[in-house]
């Protein structure tokens, strides 16, 4: 790995929030923010893991960087070009470059149409004209994603959980991506399934010369699959580290406690339940106040910023810059 | 982490061979609607009433009918079913069919089965057209709300849209210079927005800051005007209407299908709002698939299942409609027999000629049995929580 390759994708100061209505006549009543700055790096062929409970917008951040939802502001920079402000007529072509794989194998194929015609929408965007060259396409992508070429032609109904992710990588193949965006691709199969998946992922990572974003919530996972990981908590980046840096020495108080929670740990203990508070807190205080078990008097009222504790090690604890001071 | 390591991925994941033949959605529900002896037999007596329908309609018009329902044979009324005609009376070329009046003679002499063939195409076109108008509306307008919802109608959009309509009216009102102002402001509001996608991000200019304004979104504007329009009892609104216009057959399939458009479009916008957000629509937009490609492919197809079922149960209640309407002499204008009319000429001799009003009243309530029968069966078989069942 070299540090000095242009990263594939780039977000800095990724910002959303969610209006929520209230009451009869639908008035504003305040507004969630999902992704409250997030900066990311992914290096071309390697994988960025991004983790985090459930609601801290991991998948918001994925379906803001396709553009499926309108960022309120930062920017996005995909292989050096930005494309925050592009309209969609101009985003079009790089659509093909960026792909998603989504967590529900069940709903992420259309019930109506053969594994063909799903693959094959890809296969036309990418601009294969004849109908023997795409059902060629179609077969090649199966056999690549390890599915038989005559389940070309039954339906998402006939398969299980797996193979339907198998067909949903297959189709996000089609339009040969660079970059592959994976939202908890595993956390809806067996535990035998995902490491399948996640094999096959791997592989063709190789094969292909993929990055992926990896989003879960499994660090079991995410050790095994990441070269980089980042920590994520009510909308911000906690902690952003190599993976092996990330799970040696964890700095950020919530990281442990992530880590305390893996079945089986060496470290696991009895942690209180992290319920998320989603009443909005102060811009400058740390979103992680009320859980942290160090937390201080000296925690309120700073401005944190991600701090550089070791090479490519960053850290969002203002208990930490204390120490580094 | 070691569980992870050690797996590997196999060569092919499944063997085909072990698996069930392929199904398509369509054969399956083929198969399922066979299993489901209601809605089967509602399906098969709806096949025969569509066959005797379209036989009645070839055999009961044109010039020389092979049963003609006009024909008027006074000696001859109200003689009870399966009758025979008293051969005097007959004229050449105007004997029932097979010799007999299969269900009696009304009031008038007149074959009363060649009547009821003739009321069923009635039937079965207002069902149909009038449902086919009502979905159609529903479809477009329940897919704009659904899809397109969240979208703004503004200020300047309803300015210029008005304009577009004003300036031919005035143009055909001999008022050039009014519709040439018309037609201009027309313009002007479609360059106002032009200019306005070209440079999005910039500030308007404060004058012309207004036109933006929000008026009301899609959803709203079309939701609030399925509550008005569920505001007025249909019947009377149905009633009013043929009142004021011309009475014919196509009016009153149009006047029921105008009024019967909101439970479609309320189940539209819904199959869309939850469809739009489903995963399989995500990866389409993110493939840089179209709007109308996405509708058309990915959302439609998975929103029509419930359209079926409520069209189905539509034609039924489109039917009763329009034999209420004949009934109170609102329906089609005599002499064209209608089930309705049939109905309600027969009540005046209730006693004296049941089959009058039994014929008909009997014939309704075995062909909206078997809509129901079909919808209610349709229903059960294209919901994919008991179809797993199965």
């Amino acid at each position: 790995m070299s540090v000095e390759t242009p990263p594939i994708l780039q977000v800095q100061e990724l910002k959303k929030s969610f209006a929520v209505h209230r009451g009869f006549l639908q008035r504003k009543g305040g507004s969630i923010q999902a992704v409250d700055g997030v900066d990311l790096e992914i290096q071309p062929h390697q994988t960025l893991g991004l983790v985090g409970e459930s609601g801290c917008g991991k998948s918001t951040v994925a379906r803001l960087i396709l553009r499926l939802l309108p960022p309120d502001s930062g920017r996005i920079i995909f292989e050096g070009s930005e494309i925050t402000d592009l309209d969609e007529q101009a985003f079009k072509p790089l659509r093909k470059r960026i792909q998603m794989i989504f967590q529900d194998p069940y709903s992420s194929l259309n019930p109506r149409m053969t594994v063909a015609q799903s693959i094959g929408e890809g296969v036309r965007m990418a601009g294969i004209r004849s109908k023997a060259d795409q059902r060629r396409r179609i077969e090649q992508l199966l056999d690549m994603v390890g599915m038989p070429k005559a389940s070309a032609d039954r339906y998402p109904h006939e398969f299980s959980g797996g193979q339907r992710q198998r067909v949903g990588i297959a189709r996000a193949l089609s339009v040969s991506p660079r970059l592959i965006l994976c939202d908890e691709p595993i956390s809806a199969l067996d535990v035998s399934i995902q490491a399948q998946i996640i094999n096959l992922l791997k592989d063709l990572q190789q094969e292909l010369g993929l990055s992926y974003l990896f989003i879960s919530h499994d660090l079991n996972v995410v050790s095994y699959i990441c070269d980089h990981v980042c920590v994520m908590y009510r909308g911000q980046i906690m902690e952003a580290a190599p993976a092996g840096a990330l799970f040696d020495s964890p700095c950020h108080p919530y990281t442990l406690k992530l880590l305390a929670a893996i079945p089986g740990s060496k470290t696991s203990e009895k942690s209180k339940s992290l319920a998320t508070d989603r009443s909005s807190i102060a811009a400058t205080a740390c979103r992680f106040g009320e859980q942290c078990p160090d937390a201080t008097a000296a925690c309120q009222g700073q401005i944190l910023g991600l701090r550089e504790v070791a090479p490519g090690h960053f850290v969002r604890c203002c208990l930490k810059n204390e120490a580094l001071k | 982490m070691k569980t992870i390591t050690t797996a590997h991925t196999p060569q092919t994941v499944l063997d085909l061979d072990l698996m069930p033949p392929s199904r398509s959605p369509w054969s399956e529900t083929w198969r399922l609607l066979r299993k489901n002896r209601m809605a089967f037999s509602g399906l098969v007596i709806f096949a025969i009433f569509f066959i005797i329908a379209v036989a009645g309609m070839l055999l009961t018009s044109g010039r020389k009918p092979v049963l003609d329902p006009a024909q008027v044979r006074l000696q001859e009324k109200l003689r009870p079913p399966m009758s025979v005609p008293i051969p005097e009376t007959v004229v050449s070329g105007t004997a029932p069919i097979l010799g007999r009046y299969l269900l009696g003679t009304d009031d008038l002499g007149r074959d009363v089965f060649a009547r009821m063939l003739q009321g069923a195409w009635v039937s079965l076109t207002v069902g149909f057209v009038a449902v086919g108008i009502s979905v159609l509306i529903g479809i477009v307008l329940g897919g704009l709300a659904g899809y397109f919802g969240q979208r703004a109608i503004r200020v300047g959009h309803i300015l210029s849209w008005s304009l577009v309509v004003a300036a031919p009216i005035l143009a055909l009102a001999a008022k050039p210079l009014a519709a040439l102002l018309a037609a201009a402001g027309a313009l002007a509001g479609w360059a106002f927005y032009a200019w306005r996608r070209r440079r999005r991000g910039e500030p308007t200019p404060v004058l012309l800051r207004w036109l933006s304004w929000t008026a009301i979104g899609v959803d709203d504007l079309v939701m609030r005007a399925v509550d008005i329009m569920l505001c007025f009892p249909s019947f009377f609104l149905i009633l009013t209407v043929v009142a004021l216009l011309p009475p014919s057959l196509y009016t009153i399939m149009i006047v029921i299908g105008l009024t019967s458009w909101m439970g479609t479009t309320r189940l539209v916008r819904a199959e869309f709002l939850s469809l739009r957000e489903q995963d399989f629509v995500a990866a389409a937009r993110a493939l840089g698939l179209s709007d109308l490609h996405i509708i058309f492919r990915h959302i439609m197809p998975n929103a029509l299942a419930p359209v079926l079922v409520s069209a189905t149960l539509g034609i039924a209640s489109a039917m009763l409609t329009e034999a209420g309407l004949s009934f109170l002499g609102f329906g089609v204008p005599p002499p064209h027999a209608t089930w309705g009319n049939i109905l309600s000429d027969g009540k005046d001799f209730i006693f004296d000629a049941p089959w009058l009003t039994f014929a008909p009243g009997i014939v309704i309530l075995i062909v909206l049995l078997a809509f129901n029968l079909f919808g209610e069966g349709l229903r059960d078989i294209l919901n994919p929580k008991l179809r797993e069942r199965n």
